[in-house]
């Protein structure tokens, strides 16, 4: 009998697992494939080493700018640069492993199915437990369009991690964070990118003032965009598409990476079988402690189709355990932070623009440029940032902190504070910020609001 | 032109005062030495007197607010004349005024938040603290929004300390700037916060956020608890006075190491001495009339003279005896316990303590007593012999270092010299003291030199 039985080892539940046995309880966390889940795998970490290596490229080639000479013709060469991030993932893998064992948390490598409220099967075998937090995550989604699934020349989100070449011409559907950070690495390895978008803009979930920064960055850096247009059929490595004006057009590359969303993985799992509400789309239905509607059956991240990233997940699984075990705590999503990885970098938390107007809430603006923080003048030569920041018209109350420029994500968790605790402009006058750093640029564009 | 009557200033100590109820409404017409209204100091209760004549044009402040002593709480003129000057300067000086009348709002500040957030002192006190709070406290308050529950302040007189608003700090709910911002403005506070441990929100505010069900509703709902409910027939917050008292007494018992001594005197003398007093004043001879409390008082300070070690205070790891023997004594008023202190007792006569201590508890019983005979007081006796009881435990009066109990007086056999069993009055005694102070045998020594003079009261008298 266990205390808690985890079902996934994403970052919500793995870190839920640990977490528990950090409290002396006993856990069991059934993983079918790879310690880490999606993030560790085949999502945030391989990503970011991608990126990685595209910015250390940039850097050399941008190298005369900041004295160097003699750099010579840079080449990514692309096999390297998976073996790094194999590396890198495997060690993280190895890493999470060993701190779970090291907590006493037993890893049971299986695909778990629950039975009853306090039942899982796996392999045949059955384990019983006081609670059951499900984390199954998600996968990335293929929609219904015609030629799209079982075509080796579509690519996914984990196909295109798995790639040891860069595509000449790589088309990409959908303009969303995932597509955009593809985007930029493989803009700057070489590809030609042609990205193709159903809405009217980019990364929907950022600031519009932001987000159409992020697209003249990106376009400078070659990529070109098609906005408005609804994917028809794909053949082979040709898209179709009905451009705003309504015409057919057509575009090839060696690759389409098909970067439309993600589906929550609710199947197969016991969820009709043991009466959890759920919705195939929006997920399993939770509280803002974690619960479902069936007792001791909680569940955390993307399965719960609530926010799908990985810090919220890693949140709403330290929630859920709060509460099985009696510590209070609730789940809250009005400070969640979210950075794209692209060059530049987009951070931001708190509420857009737009939410805000849509909202009816009475705000002042501020928006500055980052170079007005000596930091990044020195760290981006030839480069633009800028700091939006939305405050309550009354009190100042900081609302909402969008940045784009340089790393700047390396300092959004000050302003996540900033707006989780519900500062004031006035409260960060009084935080000393470091000098000189390029989050100095945030405090300069507060104190403006 | 329009008059404002003040709080009056009770006492060198006092600088702020709890209204009690109003006597008068807006629209009496009253004279010089009307009573006005009633307020409490933390020790006791005092009439506010008219000291103009004229109609009440308004009243500055309501049952159960804090007025600072000199600070205008009433307006009295002809009716219809202008008494916006007479107004607390502002909402924080005193409570909001009862007139119809609202003093004029602030000025609007162009950009409200530059006063507004940190540097804006709470609004969520909560009622609770009417005592009077410490410099240092108050400063810690207006730097950390919080909703201040009710606190039991530590400092002498029960000022609140900044170690006990801290100490509430901890434990209470804390209120993000923005909603310490929207409270200051007048918004309520909720009941609970959804924030990060329990932070009360700006949407907590807006939302008025109710306080979650404790974790046994099950346990509430179920009809012995809902039948013990309907059993009680009164519900009513402390005074302010027994919230002192409550706060003072849970203190002493939890700060302090206290432990008791009980032994009995032959008062067979000083039976003997009262009916000589009683039988002279029959004759009219000119004799303080002292009584075996005033006797015993007496006796409490000759032997204090000789053992100055229990004549103090402990406080903050600091022993600091008194050369004054300021003694009080409990006394039980129609407000609840009250300890009247006879300062500078190095040289008192019998007869003038006899007089001072049944002034000062006509005084206290009729709530009268000037607050300043409330403190200072460096050993207390407390008499229960009277109302029946034989001996019980004193508790310590903190700071200070003891406390005598006065039991009964029981008749013992007592052996003579020459073997025959005679019956004598013995008066019962016991000692509760700090152990972390004072031992056991300094405590034995006290109370032995005590005894001693107890049963050789009119030598000791003779002495002087």
């Amino acid at each position: 009998m266990y205390d808690l039985i985890v079902i996934g080892s994403g970052p919500g539940g793995y870190e839920a697992a640990a977490y528990a046995a950090k409290l002396g309880k006993k856990v069991a966390l059934f993983e079918k494939k790879d310690i880490g889940g999606t993030c560790l795998n085949v999502g945030c970490i391989p990503a970011k080493t991608f990126l990685r290596s595209s910015r250390a490229f940039e850097d050399c080639e941008e190298a005369k700018l900041y004295g160097i000479k003699n750099v010579g013709q840079v080449v990514l060469d692309m096999a390297a640069v998976q073996k790094r991030k194999q590396q890198i993932v495997s060690r993280l893998v190895r890493g999470v492993q060993s701190m779970l064992t090291g907590l006493g948390v037993e890893i049971i490598k299986a695909k778990a199915k629950m039975l009853s409220k306090n039942k899982v099967e796996a392999d045949g075998k059955e384990y019983e437990a006081s609670n059951i937090l499900i984390a199954t995550g998600s996968i990335p989604a293929a929609p219904p369009i015609p030629g799209l699934r079982d075509n080796p020349k579509v690519l996914d989100s984990t196909g295109i991690l798995a790639l040891d070449t860069v595509p000449k011409d790589l088309v990409i559907i959908g303009g969303g964070v995932i597509g955009l950070e593809f985007a930029s690495f493989f803009a700057t390895a070489g590809s030609k990118i042609t990205i193709v978008e159903m809405l009217p803009k980019i990364a929907p979930v950022v600031d519009d003032e932001i987000a159409k920064q992020l697209m003249s960055e990106l376009k400078k850096a070659g990529i070109t965009f098609n906005l408005s247009c609804k994917v028809q059929k794909i053949e082979g490595n040709t898209l179709s598409f009905t451009d705003p004006d309504g015409k057919d057009q057509s575009i090839t590359g060696d690759y389409i990476l098909n970067s439309t969303g993600r589906t929550l993985v609710l199947q197969d799992i016991g969820l009709e079988e043991v009466g959890v509400d759920f919705d195939r789309r929006r997920g399993i239905k939770t509280d803002d402690f974690g619960k479902t509607n069936i007792p001791n059956v909680w569940a955390c991240g993307d399965v719960t189709g609530r926010c799908l990233l990985a810090h919220s997940a890693t949140r709403e699984g330290i929630v859920a355990v709060h509460n099985m075990f009696g510590i209070k705590d609730r789940m809250r999503f009005n400070a969640m932070p979210s950075v794209v990885y692209t060059h530049p970098e987009v951070a931001q938390v708190g509420a857009t623009e737009a939410q805000l107007q849509a909202d009816g809430i009475a705000y002042r603006k501020s928006v500055m440029p980052m170079a007005m923080a000596g930091r990044f003048t020195i760290e981006n030569a030839g480069k633009n940032g800028t700091v939006k920041v939305l405050v309550s018209e009354k009190y100042g109350q900081i609302l909402g902190v969008h940045m784009i420029g340089g790393c700047c994500g390396e300092f959004l968790a000050s302003a996540t504070q900033m707006v989780e605790m519900e500062l004031c402009v006035e409260d960060v006058r009084r935080i000393i910020f470091p000098h000189p750093t390029i989050s100095e640029a945030l405090k300069a564009t507060i104190l403006e609001a | 032109m329009a008059t404002g009557i003040v709080m009056p200033k009770a006492g060198n100590s006092v600088e702020e005062c709890i209204l009690g109820a109003w006597r008068v409404k807006v629209g009496d017409v009253i004279k010089k030495g009307d009573i006005i209204v009633e307020a409490e100091t933390d020790k006791t209760s005092i009439e506010v007197e008219a000291t103009a004549d004229g109609t009440v044009l308004a009243l500055f402040g309501e049952e159960g607010d804090l007025i600072p002593v000199l600070h205008n709480i009433c307006a009295v003129g002809n009716p219809g004349e202008d008494f916006a000057t007479l107004a607390p300067a502002s909402a924080s000086d005193n409570a909001a005024p009862a007139a119809e009348t609202k003093e004029s709002p602030a000025a609007e500040e162009k950009k409200p938040e530059a006063a507004k957030t940190a540097a804006t002192p709470v609004a969520a006190n909560s009622a609770a603290n009417n005592a009077p709070m410490s410099p240092r406290a108050k400063k810690f308050v207006e730097e950390h929004p919080f909703v201040i529950p009710a606190i039991t302040g530590t400092g002498a007189q029960g000022r609140i300390m900044e170690a006990d608003v801290k100490a509430a700090y901890q434990t209470a709910p804390h209120l993000s700037s923005a909603a310490a911002a929207m409270i200051a403005d007048g918004a309520a506070i909720p009941e609970a916060g959804t924030g990060e441990n329990g932070l009360i929100t700006a949407d907590d505010v807006k939302n008025g956020t109710k306080a979650t069900p404790a974790a046994a509703p099950i346990a509430a709902a179920t009809p012995a608890a809902a039948a013990a409910d309907e059993d009680i027939i009164t519900e009513k917050p402390l005074s302010h006075i027994r919230k002192i008292i409550a706060g003072r007494l849970h203190d002493s018992l939890a700060g302090m190491a206290q432990y008791t001594l009980n032994t009995e005197a032959d008062v067979s003398g000083l039976l003997a001495l009262r009916k000589k007093i009683k039988a002279a004043r029959e004759k009219n001879i000119e004799v303080a009339n002292a009584n075996i409390g005033d006797m015993i008082m007496y006796s409490v300070i000759k032997a204090l003279e000789k053992h100055p070690e229990l004549n103090g205070h402990f406080e903050k790891d600091v022993i600091k005896l008194h050369s004054a023997l300021n003694v009080g004594f409990a006394c039980d008023t129609p407000k609840g316990l009250m300890v009247p202190v006879v300062h500078h007792c190095e040289k008192i006569s019998l007869g003038d303590m006899s007089n001072k201590v049944k002034a000062m508890a006509k005084d206290a019983n009729s709530g009268k007593l000037a607050p300043d005979y409330l403190t200072g007081c460096t050993f207390t006796v407390s008499n229960l012999g009277a109302m029946g009881v034989t001996t019980f435990t004193p508790v310590v009066n903190s700071p200070e270092l003891a406390i005598l109990g006065v039991g009964k007086t029981l008749l013992r056999p007592v052996r003579t010299k020459t073997g025959e069993i005679v019956y004598k009055d013995y008066m019962q005694f016991s000692l509760t003291l700090n152990h972390m102070i004072i031992d056991g045998a300094p405590g034995a020594r006290f109370l032995q030199t005590f005894v001693n003079i107890v049963e050789n009261f009119e030598l000791i008298c003779i002495a002087g």
